[in-house]
């Protein structure tokens, strides 16, 4: 992939084994989290993952922050392999956003300990020189120094969210992997916070890795995106092929079962026949085959490979040449 | 018009050791039959306390319903006992909830569940129950219910949750279902089959509906008139085409802005500014006036009461100041 790549994951995979009965506990089955997953991020992209749960994306957070070593493939950051043992100085590189506000503060600390551990962890500096670095980031999210000694439950979602971001932010990392940043807010402070991570982007010249289970904040925030289903990538493309141009059907089901709010443009839907699929029981072959309205002989047999359609735009279907038989 | 359920000038207040919390304050509405209403708003905003408090299912300890009141086919349901309204609730009001993993048991079979909402309010052999509850799953597209019956909700995914749920509502065939946000817990692609199954039962049961959700889209997909609340009050009602065609109160319009649009692009979304208000603090304003953008003076100065403006439409907002809608 391209040279400038800051992020390169390669084939990754990880595999949780499904332990059955007392002792001796045996492997009764696999979850395959995530199976063979490649793609890589430039520096200042913003690549937006989509899926919907059990679809292995926030595994693959995970799996990037070094956070859990992958069953197979390398997850490489700017030249170094990513693992649970990589060394501080890579680790402070790359830091995460969570989803939710409330359980990601803790309530017994203050604003000013939450948002200055990553400093205590990855530098030695003065209680001074602490303050100095967090007062100028805590402002950047739009906060006053007077929150430094109040509580989270003194704050609203939005607010505990600005105070995740601004601890996500205080080591100046390059790179911020939001984990559905935004799905526990409100839709008025879903705006505001998504508006915060544009602006704050920019001015930092931030990578972002953006997962969401929402298809519009992907498509507002994102530089390309990826459809995950099942642990495997159905589709990879930038963000103005993918919307104009979906080629896998399951994209263009999922961009079709957005209720809109917007009468008077109303596509055909596509409403898709069952469940998804336990992890557990990937189904052999395509993993879409079960849902797919389309679905052939084939597709039963073989898995289809991601296959690059035009320049950057990779779908894993066997029929996805314009997909004429959706 | 057949009218269902007339809600006047509802208030319910929580109660807690420091505060009086009116989480609804004057609420009034009206439900026709076959027809479905959204409730719209972001946490807090006193929607689900609606719901809760048309079906008594509140918590009496910090909990009571101050004044106002529930016109159930003109009977009012406020000065029922307690026994007499759990006969109502479920055999004539059903609830869906949001979360089908915490409102179904987890210890009974799902047929044993159904089962019960049917021999609770109707008098029938344990085995004509048996054959409803199938066809009932049968309805809520539940392939092979008679397999399924004997499942217990773990062995379920999701989107199968909600549809047992459903199927519960629908047990005794109730006049209104009331369901408090119940897709948002789902996938989108399972909230798309979950809608799409709501359409198809109001036009076969012909059954009125009261869906509470914050999201915008749902309410354009299945509703036929909507009211936006915040603060414990209706800001704005009317027919869903002709808000979502031209919105007039401020909050709605940014509520439908703040919403990323599938077809544009932008590079900054608007948002609304500043913060849901506190509902304990005594009102001497309008509820938005702090985050409006056409906020003045009359605004910070006095509540503006819901002017109606005819065909049923109504706003909370002296821009619009006309006659004042009846309670």
């Amino acid at each position: 992939m391209s040279d400038a790549a800051l992020l390169e994951v390669r084939d990754v995979k990880k595999y949780f084994p499904i332990k059955k009965g007392a002792l001796p506990r045996r492997q009764a089955a696999v979850l395959k989290a995530v199976d063979g997953v490649s793609f890589a991020v430039a520096r200042g992209e913003t690549l937006g993952i989509i899926g919907e749960s059990g679809c292995g994306k926030s595994t693959l957070a995970r799996l990037i922050m070094g956070l859990s070593d992958p069953s197979g493939g390398d997850v490489i950051y700017d030249g170094s392999p990513v693992t649970q043992k990589m060394p501080l100085a890579l680790r402070r590189r790359i830091q995460m956003v969570f989803q939710d506000p409330y359980a990601s503060l803790d309530p017994r600390m203050s604003i000013r300990r939450i948002v200055e551990e990553p400093l205590r962890i990855h530098e030695r500096l003065s209680g001074a020189e602490k303050t100095g670095s967090i007062v100028p980031v805590l402002e950047q999210v739009g906060l006053g120094p007077d929150a430094l000694g109040k509580y989270p439950h003194e704050f609203s979602g939005g607010q505990r969210q600005r105070i995740g971001i601004a601890r996500a932010l205080v080591l100046n990392p390059e790179m911020l992997i939001c984990d559905e940043p935004v799905s526990a807010l409100d839709v008025s402070i879903q705006a505001q916070v998504l508006n915060l991570l544009s602006h704050l982007k920019k001015s930092r010249g931030l990578t972002y890795l953006f997962i969401s289970h929402d298809i519009s904040v992907i498509k507002h925030i994102s530089d390309r995106v990826m459809v995950m289903y099942l642990g495997q990538v159905m589709e990879l493309a930038d963000k103005k092929t993918l919307f104009a141009g979906a080629a896998h059907p399951y994209t263009l089901a999922l961009i079709s079962a957005i209720p809109t709010a917007h009468t008077g443009k109303k596509t055909t839907r596509i409403i898709l026949e069952g469940d998804l699929p336990s992890p557990i029981h990937v189904p052999p072959g395509c993993p879409f085959q079960t849902r797919c309205p389309g679905a052939a002989d084939i597709c039963g047999k073989k898995r289809p490979e991601l296959r690059e359609l035009s320049a950057g735009h990779y779908a894993a279907c066997h029929f996805a040449k314009g997909c004429e038989r959706i | 018009m057949d009218e269902l359920l007339r809600v006047r000038g509802l208030k319910t207040y929580y109660y807690s050791a420091k505060h009086v919390v009116p989480a609804v304050d004057g609420v009034s509405f009206s439900l026709r039959k076959g027809e479905v209403l959204g409730l719209v708003g972001e946490s807090g905003s006193g929607k689900s306390t609606v719901a809760r408090s048309v079906t008594r299912i509140f918590n009496k300890a910090y909990t009571r319903i101050e004044g106002g009141e529930i016109l159930f086919h003109g009977r009012d349901l406020l000065k029922v006992p307690d026994r007499k309204m759990s006969d109502i609730r479920g055999r004539h009001i059903a609830m869906v909830f949001q979360n089908p993993q915490t409102s179904l048991n987890p210890v009974f079979s799902i047929g044993n569940q159904l089962a019960e909402a049917l021999l609770l309010h109707q008098k029938m052999p344990r085995t004509l129950a048996r054959e409803k509850a199938v066809e009932l799953l049968r309805q809520v597209n539940i392939p092979s219910p008679e397999l399924r019956m004997g499942d217990f909700p773990h062995q379920l995914s999701g989107g199968m949750q909600q549809r047992v749920m459903i199927a519960i509502a629908l047990a005794c065939r109730p006049e209104i279902i009331i369901a408090d946000e119940p897709t948002t817990a789902l996938d989108v692609t399972i909230q798309a089959q979950i809608l799409d199954l709501f359409t198809r039962l109001r036009g076969e049961a012909g059954m009125s509906m009261l869906l509470i959700t914050h999201n915008m889209g749902v309410v354009a997909e299945v509703c036929d008139r909507m009211m936006v609340m915040y603060g414990g009050v209706v800001m704005e009602e009317g027919r869903c085409a002709e808000i979502f065609d031209k919105p007039l109160h401020e909050y709605t319009k940014g509520l439908l802005a703040c919403i990323p649009d599938l077809d544009e692009d932008k590079d900054t979304l608007y948002s609304i500014p500043g913060q849901a208000p506190r509902l304990e603090a005594p009102v001497t304003a309008c509820r938005f006036s702090g985050r409006c953008g056409k906020a003045f003076g009359k605004c910070r100065g006095q509540e503006p009461p819901l002017f109606a403006l005819g065909g049923g439409r109504a706003v909370r907002c002296w821009l619009y100041g006309g006659e004042e809608a009846a309670g």
